[in-house]
C-alpha cells in the first residue's frame, strides 16, 4: 500500500474512473493549466487528452449547465469549481435545476459531480466559506464532504458513479494538514491507500476515534480538529467518541443515535455558519429517529459552529481544536 | 438564397396553420379546466420554431421560446399528440419539453439559464462525435441574462456546434426592448454576435420562406463544423405576457395595428397563391383536414395517464421525505 497525501487519492479516484468508463468528462477553470491549483487533476490532460477534461472561461454559470446538458445526452460530467464559494454564481443550475432536477420527468437519471474546494477560514468568504447547508437543502443534490485520503478516494469513486446529482466538498486544509499528536500539523492527512479498487458507500459515518463520554459528530476538517481536540481531553480523563458524517445527505443517523446511547453527551461541530447549519438539522433528525433519547441526557445538544458573521480572514471566527476542548468540558 | 420545394412550401404551410389552430384549441380547453389565465399565449410568432424544425433532423437538440412551445410537433421525433398532452398533463410517448435523446431537455422558469444547458449538449455532441447539432431560441428578454452571455462566449471559444436564436418579439415581460436595448442593435440584435465573435444575421421572423432559408444556412454551416452563430428573428407578441395582464406598459392598439400587416399567416398563405401553389379550395381542404387531425389529438389525449404523479416523485426522494 502507498502513503498517500489527500490530493493524490482523489488524483487516482479521478483517473480509475476515467479509465473505467470513457462517458466520464472533466471541466472548470485552470484544470489543465494549473492542475486545479492544488494538484487534483494532475497528468488527466496528458493521459486522456482535450475532449475529457477542458479549461473553460471563467464562466461559472457555464460549468454547471453543461454539466446537465451533456449528462442528458449520455456523458458523465463532473463539473469543478476552484473554491466552493464561485459555485454560488451558478446558484439556479446547481440548486434550481440539478437540485430539483426530475420536475420534468422523475425517473430520468442525472449523472453529475460538482466538485469544489473550500478555502477555509483563513481567506475571504467567496473562496473560503463553507456552504454545504445550501446544497443539503435541495431535493435531489447528495452532498459528500470527506476528511481523509482513503475516504475522498473511496467517496469520490462512488459519486462518479452514481446515476443522480452528487456535490462533492474537498476542505482545502485537508490537503496540506491534520491531525497528529493532540495538534493540527502540516503534512500530516496522509494515510495508506490500497492499491486495489475500492468504494465507500453514501450515508455511512465513519468512527474515526472511540470513545465513552461524549458523542462528537463532525465532517470535513473539523475532523482534524475534532481528533486533536479528543487526543489532549483523553488526557484529562474525558474520552470523546469522533463521528465522521462523511456524507450529509444521506445523512447516517443510526450510527449517531446508536453513539449517542452510550455516551448521552452530543455535540455536533462544523466551520459553517451556525444559523441555519447542519447542525440544526442533525438535532433534530435524531430527535425524529430516538425520539426517547432526549429524557435519557446528560446534558442538552450542543453545537459549535462559526459565528454569524463574515468569515474576512479571522480564524477565531470559526471552530478550532481549543475551543473544541473548551466546549466539551462545559458539557462533563 | 435557394427557394425551397413546393412540398417543404406546403408542409410548411400545413405545419403553420395547425400551430395556429392547434394553440387555440389548447387554450381552450385550458381555460374550461383551470380558466386558462396566466398562460403565455404564442400566435404570431409560430414561423420561427417551425421554420427551424423542418430543417433539424430527430436527434439535433432544440430549445423553442416557451411561447411557442406549442410548435415542437414540428421537431423530428415528436408528434401533435405529444404536443397536445404536453399542455393538457397527459403522458403521451414523448414529452417534447423533455426527451434528450430527441434533443429536449426542458426549460427554466428563470429564462435564459437553458442556454448553458443546450450548451452542454453541444459539448456532448463534439465529445461523442454525433454530428448532432443545438438550435437555441429565446426572447429578447431572456437574452439579456447572464447565462446566455456565458453560454455565447463558451460556445465561441470552443467552436461549439450551437446556434443562438433571439425571438424578438419587442417585449420582455412589461419592458419594451427599446427601453432596454441601445439604438445602435435595437434594429439589429445579432449585431451582438460581432461581439462574442460569430456570424450573424437578423431575418423576419414572420416570413416563413426567409426564416426558413436563413435556418437552413446556418445550420447546414454549423453541423459541417462552421461553429457558432447568432440569429435575430424579428417578429411582435399578439398577446399578453399572460393572460389576465391588463398591459399597462403597451400602446391601445399597437397589437392590433401591428396583426394587420404582420399575421404570418395569412401573409404566407397570400405568398403561396401569389406564386400559385396554394389555391382557396386547397386551403379549404387543409382547414378541415386539420381540424379532423386535432379533433383527434384531443381525443386520444383524454385517455391518457397523468404526468409525473406525487407516487411518482416520491418514489424518487432521497433517504426521507
Amino acid at each position: 500500500m502507498a502513503e498517500l497525501r489527500y490530493v493524490e487519492a482523489l488524483n487516482q479516484a479521478f483517473k480509475e474512473e476515467m479509465q473505467r468508463d470513457e462517458r466520464v468528462v472533466m471541466w472548470g477553470e485552470d484544470l489543465i493549466s494549473m492542475n486545479d491549483v492544488h494538484g487534483q487533476t494532475r497528468g488527466i490532460y496528458d493521459e486522456f487528452g482535450g475532449d475529457r477534461i477542458k479549461d473553460t472561461p471563467i464562466c461559472e454559470q457555464a460549468i454547471a449547465g453543461m454539466c446537465i446538458g451533456a449528462a442528458y445526452r449520455g456523458l458523465r460530467p463532473i463539473g469543478v469549481y476552484m473554491n466552493a464559494g464561485f459555485a454560488l454564481c451558478a446558484f439556479d443550475g446547481l440548486f434550481l435545476k440539478l437540485g430539483c432536477s426530475g420536475a420534468s420527468s422523475p425517473f430520468q437519471t442525472l449523472p453529475v459531480v460538482i466538485y469544489g474546494v473550500v478555502a477555509g477560514p483563513m481567506e475571504d468568504n467567496d473562496h473560503g466559506m463553507s456552504p454545504e447547508a445550501l446544497f443539503i437543502h435541495a431535493p435531489y443534490l447528495k452532498v459528500v464532504m470527506p476528511s481523509t485520503p482513503y475516504d475522498a478516494k473511496g467517496l469520490m469513486k462512488t459519486a462518479i458513479r452514481d446515476d443522480r446529482p452528487v456535490v462533492f466538498l474537498d476542505h482545502a486544509w485537508c490537503f496540506y494538514m491534520g491531525h497528529k499528536d493532540g495538534a493540527i500539523q502540516r503534512g500530516a492527512n496522509t494515510q495508506e491507500v490500497p492499491e486495489e479498487e475500492y468504494l465507500i458507500p453514501f450515508g455511512k459515518a465513519d468512527i474515526k476515534r472511540e470513545g465513552s463520554d461524549v458523542t462528537l459528530v463532525t465532517y470535513s476538517f473539523q475532523v482534524h480538529n475534532a481528533l486533536a481536540a479528543a487526543y489532549n481531553l483523553e488526557k484529562e480523563g474525558i474520552s470523546v467518541e469522533v463521528v465522521d458524517l462523511r456524507t450529509l445527505v444521506p445523512l447516517d443517523v443510526q450510527t449517531i443515535v446508536t453513539s449517542l446511547k452510550k455516551t448521552r453527551r452530543l455535540l455536533i461541530v462544523h466551520e459553517a455558519m451556525k444559523r441555519g447549519g447542519v447542525a440544526g438539522e442533525i438535532i433534530f433528525r435524531v430527535t425524529e429517529e430516538a425520539p426517547d433519547i432526549i429524557m435519557s441526557l446528560k446534558t442538552p445538544f450542543k453545537r459549535l459552529a462559526a459565528m454569524n458573521l463574515p468569515l474576512a480572514n479571522r480564524r477565531e471566527f470559526v471552530p478550532s481544536a481549543d475551543t473544541i476542548v473548551s466546549k466539551v468540558k462545559e458539557m462533563v | 438564397m435557394e427557394m425551397p420545394s413546393k412540398e417543404i412550401l406546403l408542409k410548411l404551410y400545413r405545419d403553420l396553420l395547425t400551430a395556429r389552430r392547434v394553440e387555440a384549441e389548447i387554450f381552450s380547453i385550458q381555460r374550461e379546466i383551470s380558466g386558462g389565465g396566466g398562460a403565455h399565449r404564442g400566435p404570431g410568432e409560430e414561423v420561427i420554431p417551425i421554420a427551424i424544425c423542418n430543417n433539424l433532423r430527430k436527434t439535433d437538440c432544440f430549445h423553442p421560446n416557451f411561447r411557442t412551445a406549442f410548435c415542437l410537433f414540428t421537431k423530428p421525433g415528436f408528434t401533435l399528440v405529444d404536443t397536445v398532452a404536453e399542455n393538457l398533463g397527459k403522458r403521451a410517448a414523448h414529452s417534447p419539453w423533455f426527451t434528450p435523446g430527441y434533443g429536449t431537455m426542458g426549460s427554466s422558469g428563470t429564462l435564459g439559464e437553458p442556454a448553458v444547458k443546450y450548451l452542454g449538449a453541444a459539448v456532448a455532441a463534439v465529445i461523442q462525435k454525433t454530428g448532432d447539432i443545438v438550435v437555441f431560441v429565446q426572447g429578447d428578454g431572456a437574452a439579456n441574462r447572464a447565462p446566455t452571455h456565458e453560454a455565447m462566449v463558451v460556445a465561441a471559444a470552443w467552436q461549439l456546434p450551437i446556434i443562438f436564436v433571439i425571438q424578438n418579439n419587442r417585449y420582455g415581460m412589461g419592458t419594451a426592448a427599446d427601453k432596454v436595448y441601445p439604438k445602435s442593435i435595437l434594429e439589429d440584435m445579432s449585431l451582438r454576435g460581432v461581439g462574442y465573435g460569430m456570424p450573424h444575421e437578423k431575418v423576419d421572423g414572420n416570413d416563413m420562406i426567409a426564416m426558413y432559408q436563413v435556418a437552413k444556412k446556418h445550420i447546414g454551416r454549423t453541423r459541417s463544423d462552421g461553429g457558432p452563430s447568432l440569429i435575430a428573428a424579428y417578429t411582435y407578441r399578439m398577446r399578453a405576457h399572460y393572460e389576465g395582464d391588463p398591459q399597462i406598459y403597451r400602446p391601445k392598439g399597437e397589437a392590433e395595428e401591428w396583426w394587420k400587416i404582420k399575421d404570418p399567416l395569412p401573409r404566407y398563405q397570400k405568398q403561396l397563391m401569389d406564386m400559385g401553389i396554394l389555391t382557396d379550395a386547397y386551403v379549404e381542404r387543409l382547414e378541415k383536414e386539420v381540424a379532423e387531425e386535432i379533433k383527434a389529438a384531443v381525443e386520444e389525449v383524454k385517455a391518457l395517464p397523468p404526468r409525473g404523479t406525487p407516487e411518482d416523485f416520491m418514489k424518487t426522494a432521497i433517504a426521507e421525505l
